[in-house]
């Protein structure tokens, strides 16, 4: 069980995910999502965000893939969880997990505490994407995850 | 609330913190703010499971999602055993 952390980042989409985390294509593996922050490191301005946090079936198409970087420099990188940031085509699904309205100024942080983690099943493909379904200012966005590799 | 499963903070620049706990829901996975008291608790609570539900799994027949999982596993273990990807 390692604990890896990843930023994912984009130009703000009504219909694009910021960022997925899916189970690779194969040698998949569980991970346990336990730490997400969102905001914007845009120029301050009062535009109404909705962040959701919604499962997914497909990776969809990743703009580029950030590499999960392990938060104990012992452990060896994740390739089981692959990150996606910027998507031009949409991970499928639609089910919502967490919904939070957020002024662009804000920002939100989200904890799990043992047993309360959002799951990534070992299904390739499989997992969970950040989506703002509003956004009052296509500005740049950024969520922050950590998951553990199970 | 006794034994949150998570807590979440949002930091703005207008006012204090806003800080809650959040359960997450044995049957579907998903993430719900608990107001405290006096606000009512949402969601139901499972007494096969012996935990918290959300709205949308309140009041609907027991579905662990430990057993969810299992089950999305499987199907992809079979689809790649027949050549599937
Ligand atoms: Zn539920
Ligand atoms: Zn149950």
């Amino acid at each position: 069980m390692a604990k890896f952390g990843v930023t994912m980042q984009r130009t703000a989409s009504t219909t694009l995910a910021t960022g997925s985390l899916t189970a690779a294509a194969s040698s998949m593996r569980r991970a346990k999502v336990y730490d997400l922050m969102f905001g914007s490191e845009a120029t301050p301005a009062d535009n109404a965000f909705l962040w959701q946090v919604q499962r997914c079936t497909t990776a969809g198409t990743a703009g580029t893939n950030p590499t999960p970087l392990a938060l104990d420099s012992a452990d060896s990188l994740a390739t089981t969880i692959v990150a996606g940031q910027a998507h031009t085509v949409d991970p499928t699904g639609a089910t919502v997990l967490m919904s939070i309205g957020l002024n662009q100024r804000a920002t939100f942080r989200w904890v799990a505490a043992p047993g309360g983690e959002l799951v990534i099943p070992a299904t390739a493909s499989n997992g969970i994407k950040f989506e703002t379904p509003t956004a009052g200012g296509l500005v740049s966005v950024t969520v922050t995850a950590h998951f553990d590799e199970q | 609330m006794r034994r949150p499963q998570g807590y979440l903070i949002i930091t703005s620049p207008y006012g204090a913190d806003l800080e809650c706990d959040t359960f997450t829901c044995v049957h579907c996975n998903t993430i719900v703010p608990v107001q405290p008291a006096p606000a009512p608790m949402p969601g139901g609570f499972c007494g096969m499971c012996r935990s918290f539900v959300c709205d949308s799994c309140a009041d609907k027949e027991c579905t662990p999602f430990e057993k969810q999982l299992e089950a999305w596993e499987a199907k992809d273990r079979a689809r790649r055993s027949m050549g599937f990807k």
